[in-house]
């Protein structure tokens, strides 16, 4: 893992000290709402309905045992014993006083971490595939890209009040595991026909009231330009973004507004006129930062490892079950990925509490290499569990409520926090997703692989346009009602969904999730997923299964 | 302002109901409701209420100041039964918690 160095120590020192003292101010009247928001919101503090929000950035999903632990801790200490992980690998704790924010800054920057740009018209927490390093069908680590991201988006002063928030994801992977088409800038790396490493340049993603997939701004860019590139496509966002209307603000409508051959135009303009030089990565400095990510020191595989998962296959169904929908592949042989389901059916989508955060922090320790990874499907992936440990590894999980395997099935369902907490608002995510994810949990076997994403309001934070089938919250007269969505994708073959019909109301969603499902599993072909089967029998069906024939 | 998971205040204005003042506590965010003679209380109960709230409203943000209070707004309440309870789905989860 990345390790903090000098700068990054002393800065965040000094911006703890910073805020500690606004915060103070704050308190006694020295400064004015008004002059306070912008301040606390760059710190990652909203006010929520019940209290203030805390938003944690975790650096492209990783974790180390040291900072599960501190989230523990901060959980326990100064919020209701759970944190909630976000869909941009983040973690946000609900019930924080604003008196006691600068305390968990300090307890954070102790471990490494901390809530800057999680807020604000600046660049966002980088995000990346949760199977980085260890995934068999990756071309290179995208981790280490991500970190170089980091350091040189932390603080940009160029960068620091951008037309709107900003947003990057890096994956390395045929399978697209980070949702790369719908962030402001994707970058896939790739080999070109010299067979040379690079990135595949994706611009104007997103979601929100104008869902967009990225476009293809860029077909190879070699690794040294990463960032004079990156550079030169956000100073002509930050040029020609526009900043008189809030709604069409981000980079997306830019691209919209210039068509995509013109922006292209624009950035390789300006990228043509820039020095380059201090922004080259050479060898060395890609290599320094690699050495961060170096793989571990893997064991050789074990003659028995599989006699003991068969045993245990024969003797414990759920086991079986979960091996089979929980656990991937991994580049080492010997090795396993472990993706452990924050959705047990029933409960609220991507909480987690104080005590299974010390419980993973404990197992990445007796399972792996001290680290895990958070994924924007709100789930933990353990990256490197020997097969021969994976039976006392779920056995661990099971017994503290963290067994169910449901991982890309039905009831592994993206919910953002919609009404019981966000001001924001329209209606309630949450008592929707644990009711229609306890009711398809007994048919999600027969249903295979589903993804089904609910948001409160049109910030989409809960990625509803791009579900198999997506839930969106909306007020009408002040009644709660949920439009529904078919079709839509985030994965390489990314789709916006398609509003099926008239919105319903909360206890009729279960029934027509229920109808669209019905109608996909009498239509699908071998090996379809709903959003095949959908582009190839369109929209009828599923209308006239939910609404009737009129 | 989109997607900045803050809200700007909604004033709701409808004359045949009554109205109360709520706003969240400055240093640990909680929501609060507007008890008269410049005090907050953290149950709705204590309100005062009246059938235009904006006169409520500028007595509210007169103070003592530093106010302790953030982001003041009106709200409409029904009175049953001598309690007060807040109208509408957001105002009931704000006065009563998470429903989940
Ligand atoms: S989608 Fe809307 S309701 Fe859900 S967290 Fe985002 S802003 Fe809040």
């Amino acid at each position: 893992m990345y390790r903090y160095d000098e700068f990054d120590r002393r800065f965040l020192e000094e911006r703890v000290a910073q805020y500690r003292d606004q915060v103070r101010r704050r308190l006694i009247g020295q400064l004015t709402e008004e002059e306070f928001r912008p301040l606390r919101l760059r710190n990652g503090l909203y006010l929520q309905l019940h209290a203030y929000m805390y938003r944690i950035a975790i650096p492209y999903g990783t974790l180390s045992p040291a900072q599960l632990r501190m989230l523990a801790y901060i959980a326990r200490k100064y919020d209701r014993g759970y944190g909630h992980f976000t869909t941009r690998q983040n973690i946000q704790f609900n019930w924080i006083k604003l008196e006691e924010s600068p305390d968990i800054m300090a307890d954070l920057a102790s471990v490494e971490m901390h809530s800057i740009q999680t807020s604000g018209n600046c660049i966002r927490n980088t995000t990346s595939d949760p199977f980085a390093g260890v995934a068999d069908d990756e071309i290179e680590d995208p981790r280490p890209y991500c970190e170089i991201i980091r350091q040189w988006s932390t603080l940009h002063p160029e960068f620091s009040w951008l037309p709107r928030k900003f947003k990057i994801a890096v994956s390395a992977s045929a399978k697209d595991r980070a949702a790369v088409h719908v962030h402001d800038i994707g970058l896939y790396l790739v080999r070109n026909a010299a067979g040379e490493v690079g990135f595949q340049v994706l611009v104007g993603g997103g979601l929100g009231r104008t869902p967009i997939m990225a476009k293809v701004l860029r077909d190879f860019l070699p690794k040294q330009d990463l960032l004079s590139y990156l550079e030169a496509a956000l100073r002509v966002y930050n040029e020609y973004g526009r900043r008189d209307n809030i709604y069409k603000a981000r980079i997306k409508i830019l691209v919209q507004a210039l068509g995509i051959d013109k922006m292209r135009d624009a950035v390789e303009a300006e990228w043509s006129k820039m020095d380059h030089e201090p922004l080259d990565l050479t060898k060395e400095t890609i290599a320094g930062i690699y050495k961060h990510f170096a793989p571990p020191a893997y064991g050789k595989p074990e003659r028995d490892d599989d006699a003991v998962i068969n045993t245990a296959i024969a003797a414990d169904k759920k086991f079986s079950r979960w091996l089979k929908h929980n656990v991937a592949n991994h580049k080492q042989p010997g090795y396993s990925i472990a993706t452990v389901s924050l959705k047990p059916p029933g409960k609220p989508p991507g909480d987690i509490t104080a005590d299974q955060l010390d419980l993973l922090a404990e197992l990445s320790e007796r399972h792996g290499f001290g680290e895990v990874r958070v994924t924007h499907e709100q789930n933990v992936v353990f990256p490197d569990v020997r097969r021969g440990d994976l039976v006392a590894f779920y056995a661990s999980l099971a017994s503290s409520g963290l067994g169910t395997a449901n991982i890309g099935l039905a009831s592994d369902i993206i919910a953002c926090p919609g009404l019981d907490y966000c001001s924001l608002a329209n209606a309630r995510s949450i008592p929707i997703a644990e009711r229609l994810g306890e009711h398809l949990a007994a048919r999600e076997e027969e249903i295979g692989p589903m993804k089904i994403k609910i948001s409160g309001c049109i910030n989409a934070c809960g990625h509803h346009h791009v579900g198999h089938i997506g839930i969106l919250g909306v007020d009408k007269n002040g009644e709660e009602f949920y439009q529904i969505t078919v079709g839509g994708s985030a994965d390489e073959l990314s789709a916006v969904g398609i509003i099926v019909g008239r919105a319903v109301p909360s206890d009729e969603v279960n029934g027509a999730v229920d109808k669209l499902l019905d109608v996909y599993l009498a239509q699908r072909d071998d090996g379809e997923d709903l959003p095949a089967t959908f582009r190839r029998i369109g929209m009828e069906p599923f209308k006239e299964a939910v609404y009737g024939t009129r | 302002m989109a997607a900045s998971h803050e809200s700007e205040p909604n004033v709701v204005t409808n004359e045949t109901s009554h109205q109360a003042v709520t706003a969240n506590r400055l240093r640990d965010g909680i929501p609060i409701y507007f008890a008269g003679g410049g005090s907050w209380s953290p149950n709705i109960g204590d309100s005062v209420t009246a059938e235009n709230g904006e006169t409520l409203l500028a007595e509210a943000i007169r103070g003592p100041l530093p106010l302790e209070a953030v982001g003041v707004y009106v709200i409409e309440v029904r009175l049953a039964e001598g309690a007060v309870r807040p109208i509408g789905i957001k105002e009931q989860i704000r006065a009563f918690g998470p429903t989940a």
